[in-house]
């Protein structure tokens, strides 16, 4: 580090100062500052992505998980641990791991393979949700809980806000590309039986079948 | 009472794209500041994450190299910035204190990878491998004095290209397109430039001590 090197926070604003003010010559001669100011750039602007293959798709999975993660269900851990866990927490944590153990050990039964919140399982797999096109339309299909009465098809924006829904009695829907509103970006599936949702799909990337 | 329903109607606006807010992140950290707990400050946290939630794993994937590794590191960099948004402190753009986690997480499966980074990636750039590597170099370059060397042996493009590489551990790939490189070679003949500079330098200076001993 050299002398009067700048923190990390402060970096992104240097740029923009008048070029003689010292902070911004700093910038420019400290290989340092410079080198760090240019990965945050690359990180807050992430330019052409085009080396990286399959990035919508990893996204929607990593939306699908965070979404899994930030989501509450009534007794459910619903933010990361902290550090400062103590004895007590990290018993209440045990005794919650056993507790909903046990409980989906009764609920799934005794094969193991029930459908249960959050994915439906067929077997060990995961049940997923199929986008495609043809023709200028886009379908959608999740074979999944039969015993559900209805589904949902959410068509969900870049921040997993919900843009449009469908109800359906089977376990899919149609609709014209075309018609699609511009800001969809993610389609995930839920099914319901008597107003209950009783499995949920993994959120699933539309532009591939946009383009 | 009232005031309270008010400071709610007044964050909701913030984080509901149906108000027509769609709020800084600013306004999200402090919708989630001040209502941890709450659907509004969950819902704030939400949009501010997904709003990072690409810029993450793109960062990751340049420097870790595979998908599935990057995937973890950003969910772990995306978590613990939740984990630690009510201490998060204004001080500065909420991106470059993201960038700092996502950076830190990275780094760090470099290091469990036993890479080379920092100093130890320079002297190996710069090493000549044949026909036996230069023993001497890495006791006679310390941090301080590859610094000092980069700032005045290469040009602006060549030193960030060797702080991309050698101390952020980006694939040669991310670091051409970063820099927007036309050549046919991009960022690698870049790179191979800065090393020659850097061995020249290096040679000269070795003669020049040499010279003053003598």
């Amino acid at each position: 580090m050299m002398e009067h090197c700048h923190p990390m926070n402060e970096l992104a604003d240097l740029a923009g100062l008048p070029t003689g003010d010292p902070r911004r010559r700093h910038l420019e001669d400290c290989p340092r500052c410079r080198g760090l100011a240019a990965a945050q750039g690359l990180f807050l602007e992430p330019g052409d992505t085009s080396d990286l293959p399959d990035l919508v798709a990893a996204d929607a999975e990593l939306a699908g998980r965070l979404q899994s993660a930030l989501a509450t269900p009534p007794g459910a851990v619903t933010r990361p641990t902290r550090r400062r866990a103590n004895w007590y927490a990290l018993a209440a944590v045990l005794a919650v791991c056993a507790v909903g153990l046990t409980a989906s050990e009764l609920w799934r039964g005794p094969g193991g393979t029930g459908p249960r919140v959050g994915e439906y399982v067929r077997g060990d797999e995961a049940v997923g949700l199929a986008v495609t096109t043809g023709e200028g339309f886009l379908r959608c299909d999740w074979p999944a809980a039969p015993e559900a009465e209805t589904f949902v098809f959410a068509l969900l924006d870049a921040g997993l806000a919900e843009v449009e829904r469908h109800q359906e009695v089977r376990p899919g829907f149609e609709k014209s590309v075309t018609d699609l509103p511009a800001t969809a970006v993610y389609c995930q599936a839920f099914a319901v039986s008597r107003g209950d949702t009783i499995a949920r799909s993994g959120i699933v990337a539309l532009r591939p079948a946009r383009e | 009472m009232m005031l309270r329903s008010t400071v709610r109607r007044e964050i909701r606006q913030v984080v509901d794209p149906a108000t027509g807010g769609d709020g800084t992140d600013r306004e999200l950290v402090l919708a989630y500041q001040r209502d941890p707990d709450g659907d509004v400050g969950r819902q704030a946290a939400s949009r501010l994450l997904a709003r990072y939630r690409q810029r993450v794993l793109v960062w990751c994937w340049r420097v870790v190299g595979d998908r599935e590794t990057a995937l973890d590191a950003a969910q772990e960099v995306l978590l613990s910035a939740w984990g630690r948004l009510d201490e998060y402190d204004h001080d500065g753009r909420f991106g470059a204190w993201l960038f700092t986690i996502a950076r830190n997480r990275c780094l760090s499966e470099l290091r469990r990878r036993r890479v080379p980074l920092d100093t130890e990636a320079v002297i190996e750039l710069v090493a000549d491998p044949t026909p036996a590597p230069d023993e001497d170099l890495e006791r006679r370059l310390a941090a301080e004095d590859l610094l000092g060397l980069v700032r005045d042996t290469l040009s602006p493009e060549e030193g960030t290209a060797v702080w991309l590489r050698c101390h952020e551990g980006l694939s040669v790939d991310a670091i051409t397109r970063h820099l927007a490189l036309d050549e046919k070679s991009g960022a690698r003949g870049v790179l191979q430039r800065a090393r020659r500079k850097l061995r020249a330098a290096v040679a000269a200076r070795a003669g020049d001590e040499d010279g003053g001993e003598g």
